[in-house]
């Protein structure tokens, strides 16, 4: 009954992941298979001499972390405040946020770039209107970065206030009750009661929110119109994973005694 | 005093309510005004809230641009196909990987939340390389059969297996059903809020694609719709916002329509994904 | 009908033995009752009954067949759950007839017997709810039905009751005595609740630590415990039982024990004490004494005294330790 499943993972995934490690360490010659050959770590000397593999990898690194930040905060504050509702506004409001998760980044990127073009996008249109200074969105390196998470925050917080919703409503509320007799404010419930207890649905949404962000490369692609970068070869590909690999073992070594299993 | 600040602070939640439902509403209304403007509304300096005249042909302009009927048609296929070949996958083995002890259980569980890990920006090439061979680059299969592992869908599907009790397992075992029949009558009916989540997920994902198909293929032929989309662009370039902006939503539309009749049952099937 | 016999029967989890070489017969149309605290094994003989977890080694056999290696649904035997395992994505009706689809039974004869079971248990007007709609006692006789539908030869329990209120609980032990009346076949019921034995059994299987204590009808259970454990396990409230300097010790009911001023003239053992609590309870009245000095005697005459060797095993009237014993609970105070 597994052979299915394990026969696609294992063809679509593992072995295509162990080509690529074992590409890493040729110098492949597309036109003349015959000179490929085996250059040990050259190609990972290469890619880290680069300056396009560097900034591309810096500037991963920032955008996961910034992303993951924002997105766990107003994640957590949306959810709380609005998760537990029940009136119609409120349920109007969480399905107007999570609208932008189902739709996809090609058509919020071509949406985005609209409102942020620089001459006739509704963003200038309006911080001209209160006064401020226009930006040049995407268009320029100092505000690109911004302008992409930005977009990233708005497209995926909806998921993720729904999951961290969806854990809150398993926990008790005898226990809200019980914090409120014993004169628990609501940031201290916050931090003490609720984080505590859906914890392991926290851990779960950081792991995930950091694989998700690795595949930042789509969202570039589309509104900056980069082709595939070079850099993103087979030793490009090797790195990635091993970061990705890396941060779940710290996130694991760190955070695992302080996840609260019930 | 203190009824006035509640009705203070019921005001200001609601005024939030309505600040964030137009922050992410609008640009999809914004989208839809771009849409029906003309090349010249959706390009000049003072920008135009509501066209002048609803430019419906802008629609059949995008539609024509490229040939959307070949991408949509593409799309659905795809869509179906793999959905269709994960659910027959994915079940069965959560199932298993639910329910019997077998030898290397674990190993192999585990070899599949490693997958899961793995993002397809690392898998791509040697599967590309690999349809090469295979003849199969120009046509649908590398679009749809490296798809056949959901390895969240059987992630998911085995932790909701797990919590129908072993009872009701055995009483089925008592009253001589078989493993095909206990899945299908007792399992798979338990588990409707858990694989309709895991399908909606998928089928959203694979709608949306646009890395994938990207890297599998090299012709019109195969491509589907969120190419033809994004190409848009580059054919029209910055100047005719209103076209893009009208392919776009025969991108869109169907979410969205699909969304607003579905929404609670979406929002709900959603909040599944944060298993404990 | 049928017996059910343990030949030899060995049960592991991993390297953890629950069950060892335990043989054990159940007789034919008896209302058999295994009782013990949990994790005494109880449940796992019945499991293997059922054929739902297996013995690791050893035979057991349902009406003289050897069913090791008959499939759970092929062994003639009906369970019914703890938690009753009601199919809750099947209408009632699909609940009870499940069982009889699977082996391709006619539909007719399935309508008919649907029926009849749901008759028994009287649910008639809810063949077409969906289990969600029921009330706990509903879907217990729910599953009862699901159980009587099949004909077995042999009815299995596991604390069938447990998850009812008070009052309803004691309904349906009645229940549940009329029902093996009517249908004379073998019952098997595990409980951990001694009440429920002593009320519901012919014959009491008590087990502690994979081991049976003793085997025999309640009334025997009651008035000649073979050991320690079954005089403190069965009746409530428990024998008084008081441990002597070497380990042995002599226990008797609460019921044999006059308290008064004085000490009884047919006395064997007495104590004085403080009363600490007195519950009433009707037909009958409870009173808890502290023995230390006090103004209450408590008497006992001999023939109500029980007593224990340091085994922990009974020492009665025919044994040799008999009189030393005795002699020694004349001189305890």
């Amino acid at each position: 009954m597994i052979a299915p499943a394990v026969f696609g993972i294992v063809v679509f995934t593992v072995i295509p992941a162990i080509q690529m490690v074992v590409w890493s360490f040729y110098d492949i010659n597309q036109l003349n298979p015959a000179k490929t050959r085996f250059i040990g770590f050259g190609n990972y000397t290469r890619i880290f001499q680069s300056a396009d593999f560097t900034r591309a990898l810096v500037n991963t690194g920032v955008y996961t972390f910034w992303t993951v930040v924002v997105i766990m905060a107003l994640a957590i504050l949306l959810a709380v405040w609005l998760g537990t509702k029940r009136d119609k506004l409120s349920k109007f409001t969480q399905a107007a946020i999570f609208l932008p998760y189902i739709v996809s980044m090609v058509s919020i990127g071509l949406i985005f770039l609209q409102l942020m073009s620089p001459n006739y996008g509704l963003f200038n249109a309006i911080l001209e209107a209160v006064g401020l200074p226009k930006s040049q969105w995407t268009q320029s390196s100092k505000t690109a970065m911004m302008s992409v998470i930005l977009v990233a925050v708005w497209k995926a917080i909806g998921y993720y206030t729904i999951i961290i919703g969806g854990a809150l409503q398993a926990v008790p509320t005898e226990l809200y009750e019980a914090a409120a007799l014993d004169n628990s404010g609501k940031v201290r419930t916050l931090l003490k009661i609720t984080i505590p207890i859906i914890s392991p649905q926290l851990f779960f949404v950081l792991i995930i929110m950091t694989i998700g962000s690795f595949k930042v490369f789509e969202t570039i692609q589309i509104m900056t119109g980069g082709g595939p970068n070079n850099a993103t070869s087979a030793a490009g590909g090797v790195v990635l994973l091993i970061i990705v690999g890396v941060l779940t073992f710290v996130y694991f070594r760190l955070l695992s005694r302080k996840v609260h299993y019930q | 005093m203190y009824k006035k600040r509640q009705k203070v602070g019921k005001l200001i939640s609601i005024l939030i309510k309505i600040i964030l439902c137009v922050i992410f509403l609008f640009p999809f209304a914004w989208m839809c005004s771009i849409a029906l403007q003309t090349g010249v509304e959706s390009s000049r300096a003072p920008i135009t809230l509501i066209p002048a005249v609803p430019q419906w042909q802008n629609f059949v302009t995008a539609w024509k641009m490229a040939p959307f009927p070949l991408y949509l048609r593409n799309t659905l296929i795809i869509v179906a196909a793999s959905a269709a070949l994960q659910a027959a996958v994915m079940i069965p083995a959560a199932y298993a990987f639910a329910r019997y002890e077998f030898k290397g259980r674990n190993l192999l569980f585990g070899l599949i939340l490693i997958a899961f890990m793995i993002p397809v920006q690392v898998t791509f090439l040697p599967i590309y390389r690999m349809a090469g061979k295979l003849n199969l680059i120009n046509t649908l299969w590398p679009q749809i059969i490296p798809h056949m592992t959901n390895a969240f869908g059987i992630f998911l599907l085995r932790q909701y297996f797990m919590q129908v009790p072993d009872e009701l397992v055995e009483a089925a075992k008592l009253d001589n059903a078989s493993d095909f029949k206990i899945l299908r009558r007792i399992m798979l009916p338990m588990s409707k809020p858990a694989i309709s989540s895991v399908m909606l997920l998928s089928v959203i994902g694979l709608w949306n694609d646009y890395f994938w198909p990207l890297m599998m293929t090299r012709s019109d032929e195969v491509r589907p719709l969120t190419i033809g989309i994004a190409a848009l662009r580059d054919t029209e370039g910055n100047d005719s916002w209103n076209i893009i902006m009208a392919g776009n939503m025969i991108l869109v539309l169907p979410l969205i329509v699909v969304y607003i009749f579905f929404s609670k049952y979406i929002i709900n099937s959603f909040s599944y994904d944060g298993i404990k | 009908m049928a017996s059910i016999e343990f030949q030899n029967v060995t049960k592991k989890f991993g390297d953890n033995t629950v069950i060892s070489s335990m043989n054990l017969t159940i007789e034919d149309g008896s209302f058999t009752v295994l009782v013990g605290p949990s994790g005494c094994g109880k449940t796992t003989l019945l499991r293997m009954i059922a054929g739902i977890g297996p013995q690791t080694s050893g035979r057991v056999l349902v009406g003289g067949r050897d069913v090791t290696d008959i499939e759970p649904g092929k062994r003639g035997v009906a369970m019914v759950f703890q938690n009753y395992a009601i199919y809750p994505t099947m209408t009632v009706r699909e609940n009870i007839s499940f069982g009889l689809k699977n082996i391709h039974m006619p539909k007719e004869t399935i309508d008919k017997r649907v029926k009849e079971a749901c008759s028994k248990v009287g649910m008639m007007e809810y063949l077409d709810r969906k289990p969600s709609t029921l009330s706990g006692g509903q879907r217990q006789r729910i599953a009862l039905a699901r159980a009587i539908v099949k004909n077995p030869e042999v009815f299995l329990m596991d604390e069938p009751l447990s998850n009812l209120d008070a009052k309803l609980r004691v309904q349906m032990r009645v229940e549940l005595i009329e029902l093996h009346k009517k249908l004379k076949t073998t019952f098997v019921y595990v409980t951990h609740d001694q009440v429920e034995a002593m009320s519901m059994a012919d014959t009491i299987v008590l087990m502690d630590g994979g081991r049976i204590q003793q085997m025999a009808s309640p009334s025997v259970m009651y008035k000649d415990p073979d050991n320690l454990f079954t005089a403190r396990f069965i009746g409530s409230p428990s024998m008084n039982i008081r441990r002597m300097d070497d380990s042995t010790s002599f226990g008797f009911r609460p019921e044999h024990a006059s308290i008064g001023p004085e000490k009884e003239p047919n006395a064997w053992f007495t104590t004085t004490g403080t009363i600490t609590a007195r519950e009433m309870l009707g037909s009958e009245t409870l009173y808890t004494i502290r023995d230390s000095a006090g103004n209450a005697t408590v008497s006992v005459p001999e023939e109500h005294i029980y007593l224990f060797g340091s085994d922990g095993n009974r020492v009665r009237a025919e044994d040799a330790e008999y009189e030393t014993l005795m002699e020694k609970v004349r001189q305890q105070h």
